[in-house]
């Protein structure tokens, strides 16, 4: 004993203490959420699969993704999960798809459980992979680059939208930055058809939907001589373009055409706030909605997400007592289609809105 | 027979301090390193003991490479500074199987040493002949010693040659560095001369006593003062 | 085995005076910390009181609560002294065996049997004072929150346990975390017991130099695996990661694999 006196002295110390750290890690107090349902099914295709994430502020680190039909899933960090967890865009797909993925010239676009992604490594050739996770597979395609666009320089692709058959691109010039250019991927006879917007090959374009072949979409117009640009909304089918008057703001919220594609919702949000326009655009009327969210910011000024995603709006926000609010609001009608309260049993103040999750 | 075979070692770019050192130490017997200060003889005793790397040599021990059946008394303390002789006595029987409690008992009783004295308090002489007694309770049948009179008291250079001629040296080749030669002379069996890095001479005492008619001294004053 | 255990013992000997000072210096200085913060906050809240001419509560909402996470904000501060020290004692603990009235470096590599015990048993006992000195800390964190909590009036304080950033970072509620805190730890450990070998090895300029070329491979591997990494761009995250955890691994084995041959073959005295 004599001989290992310090040894077993430091050992002893180090075991008692740890022991005293890993007792106090177990009593920590983690959320335990539910959910109540208000109003609406959670059951309904636009509610389903929306997941609400959320995080734990306090000593321990844990995010809760709890979905609005009542499940919730409890994930813990540590250093060495942290070292290998893939981003969650590559989504356990199979690793040559993830590496076609993450290539500096690769975009990609997430809609309805199809990871889709492209990319233009030469100006010759498209490629495209698309990886369908509930069917596990993945399809590549390779075409041929359009005449139009090999006139470019190095070309980014970004995929839009994929609204039937066809997966909608832009693509624009990765030194000049300008110059947009939409096409359409038929994914079924493999075909590229471009649609010809009327812009000039300066300008920076933003889509804001698609329907029926109609491409509702802005312009930022630079004023000749000035630093000034002046946004534009136009419609467009491919063939002609028409200018779209009467809406003044469309360019610093979140804007998206309607599910039926004749009206474009605007929302913006000033905190507590909680406006969108409805603009028709056959009638170029414009109408202004509000309602009343409640939401209570915890100390750093957050608690509340909302997003526009299929012409209906999805927030969540934050009440006191660890509840948080999430509704589905039809921006039209104003009905509310669902609202429920995720609620902390325990009422934690330390847990915190990340966001939604919509698939 | 402990074989010292080519020696070779160079700091850096100046002269080399060792070139090409061999000789052997038999058993039963003194063999004692000559040389002026600063040839290497402290070198050669500490490289064999690996404490300092050789650019080139090997020594074997009765046809063997290792270093297990040879003890070192070096002519500093290497004992912990907190410690006391009874610490010390306990570190040596827990870390040598070879370690003889009864020899250092003996030793402590002639030396008269106490176990609780500090070692780094003791005096120079005392802690010489602690030194000793650290090399001779180890079971090994060879003993080096680097300068084991330097800087204490004619008493004390006595008790310690004494210890040459005792029974603790049976069946012991001891190999040791020294300037004292005329307290020791009658009891070195082989003296090898050390100079500019190279053995310049070797003999036996007796041989060079009986048919040189030289002594030790003699022969030390030739070899250095040509 | 046993040998390895008892040179480890008489190395945490050697310096037990030390330890035990440091850590009752870094207790000390810490609870004072808290309940100096305590004293501090109440006569804040006092003095406003006085001066506004309003009452408590209205003087707590002003001066705001104080909460342990607040109070102990400090502690990094000698955490970093703490971590300081362990450095120092990783060179510390060569270093003292060649200097002094006594040389123990003898003794040590007289020794029978394997050098890679002294080795070993300078690395154990480094890595038990980290351990040590890592649950002593998570100790004296809670010993303050009780005496902050017992110290305080209640409503001059926030009530939950909360810690700053950079105790976060340390104690992160994750077991397996302390387990690759203490690796990272005693890898940079390994690391300085190879340098200071080559010192004692080489000396002078030659050992300065061997310093510098360690020192710069060790940067080049960094710098070089990460540009190749970057450069061929084929690899996914996960990839990376066990591609610098590899490279780490090799690493450190490289540099212990370096330290025993070095005090095999190339220690002088």
């Amino acid at each position: 004993m004599r001989k290992f006196k310090f040894v077993v002295i430091l050992a002893v110390v180090s075991v008692l203490t740890l022991g005293i750290y890993t007792v106090f890690i177990q009593s920590i107090e983690e959320s335990d959420f539910t959910v109540e349902t208000i109003k609406g099914d959670p059951k309904q295709p636009e509610v389903r699969s929306v997941q609400a994430e959320l995080y734990d502020q306090g000593l321990k680190k844990v995010d809760y993704t709890v979905g609005l039909d009542g499940r919730v899933q409890k994930t813990t960090d540590s250093l060495i999960s942290g070292l290998f967890e893939s981003p969650f865009d590559e989504k356990n797909a199979p690793d040559n798809f993830r590496r076609f993925m993450r290539s500096d010239y690769v975009s990609t676009l997430e809609q309805e459980g199809v990871t889709y992604a492209i990319g233009a490594q030469d100006n010759n050739k498209w490629e495209l992979q698309y990886w369908e996770e509930g069917k596990q597979r993945v399809v590549k395609k390779i075409f041929p680059a359009p005449a139009e666009a090999r006139k470019l320089g190095e070309t980014q692709i970004t995929p839009y939208k994929k609204i039937g058959d066809s997966l909608y691109v832009t693509i624009y010039d990765l030194q000049t930055e300008v110059g947009t250019q939409l096409y359409k991927i038929d994914l079924k006879d493999d075909s590229i058809q471009k649609i010809n917007l009327s812009v000039s090959s300066q300008d920076e374009i933003s889509l804001l939907g698609i329907h029926n072949e109609v491409i509702v979409y802005y312009v930022m117009e630079n004023i000749n001589g000035t630093d000034v640009s002046k946004e534009k909304l136009y419609m467009s089918n491919g063939k002609t373009t028409k200018r779209l008057k009467g809406l003044k703001s469309f360019s610093n919220g979140q804007t998206e055409l309607s599910a039926d594609g004749s009206k474009l919702i605007v929302f913006e949000r000033e905190m507590n706030d909680f406006n969108w326009t409805v603009y028709d655009i056959k009638t170029k009327q414009v109408e202004k909605h509000s309602m009343d969210i409640p939401l209570v910011t915890d100390e750093f000024g957050l608690g509340e997400y909302t997003t526009l995603k299929d012409g209906l709006i999805y927030t969540a926000n934050r009440l006191d007592d660890g509840i948080y609010n999430v509704r589905v609001i039809d921006p039209i009608t104003d009905g509310i289609l669902y609202e429920g309260n995720i609620k902390d049993k325990l009422k934690r103040e330390e847990s915190s809105l990340n966001g939604l999750i919509l698939k | 027979m402990l074989e010292v075979h080519g020696f070779k070692k160079r700091y850096g770019r100046k002269k080399p301090i060792l070139e090409g050192v061999s000789f052997s130490v038999r058993p039963d017997s003194i063999t004692c390193l000559i040389g002026l200060n600063g040839e290497g003889k402290s070198t050669i005793l500490k490289a064999i003991m690996g404490l300092v790397p050789v650019d080139a040599g090997t020594v074997l021990v009765d046809g063997e490479v290792s270093r297990d059946k040879i003890a070192f008394v070096p002519d500093l303390q290497t004992m912990p500074g907190y410690m006391t002789i009874g610490d010390a006595l306990l570190y040596m029987s827990d870390y040598y199987p070879d370690w003889n409690p009864k020899v250092a008992e003996e030793l402590m009783g002639l030396f008269k040493l106490l176990t609780t004295d500090k070692i780094l308090e003791l005096s120079k002489g005392n802690q010489a002949k602690f030194s000793l007694v650290l090399g001779f309770a180890l079971d090994r049948p060879y003993l080096l010693l680097d300068e084991p009179f330097a800087g204490i008291d004619l008493f004390t250079k006595e008790q310690i040659a004494w210890i040459f001629s005792s029974h603790y040296m049976e069946g012991r080749g001891i190999l040791m560095t020294t300037h004292e030669i005329i307290e020791i002379e009658h009891l070195i069996d082989r003296v090898v001369f050390l100079q500019d890095g190279r053995i310049i001479d070797e003999h036996d005492t007796e041989e060079m006593r009986e048919v040189y008619g030289k002594s030790v001294q003699d022969r030390m004053r030739e070899v250095y003062q040509r | 085995m046993k040998q390895y255990l008892m040179l480890t013992n008489e190395e945490l000997k050697r310096s037990w005076k030390m330890i035990v000072s440091v850590i009752l210096a870094m207790a000390s200085i810490e609870i004072s910390i808290i309940v100096g913060r305590v004293i501090y906050h109440e006569r804040q809240v006092q003095e406003y009181m006085s001066y506004a001419k309003v009452s408590e509560s209205e003087a707590i909402r002003t001066i705001e609560k104080l909460s342990f996470e607040q109070a102990s904000s400090y502690f990094s501060y000698i955490i970093l002294i703490g971590i300081a020290l362990v450095l120092l004692y990783a060179v510390q603990i060569w270093y003292r065996d060649w200097l002094g009235e006594s040389k123990y470096i003898y003794r040590l590599l007289l020794l029978p049997g394997s050098r890679a015990k002294i080795f070993f048993a300078k690395w154990t006992a480094l890595a038990l004072v980290i351990i040590s000195f890592i649950g002593l800390q998570w100790a004296v964190i809670q010993l303050s929150y009780v005496i902050f909590n017992w110290m305080i009036k209640d409503d001059y304080r926030t009530a939950s346990l909360g810690l700053s950033q950079t105790l976060k970072q340390l104690y992160t509620m994750n077991l397996v975390d302390v387990l690759v805190i203490v690796t990272l730890a005693l890898f940079i450990v390994s690391f300085l017991f190879m340098l200071v070998l080559l010192e004692r090895s080489y000396r002078k300029t030659k050992g300065l130099l061997f310093i510098v070329l360690e020192v710069v491979a060790i940067v080049v591997i960094m710098v070089g695996s990460m540009y190749v990494i970057e450069t061929l761009d084929i690899f996914l995250s996960q990839e990376i990661s066990a591609i610098m955890v590899a490279l780490f691994v090799l690493y450190f084995i490289y540099t212990i694999w370096k330290s025993l041959r070095l005090l095999k073959w190339k220690i002088t005295v």
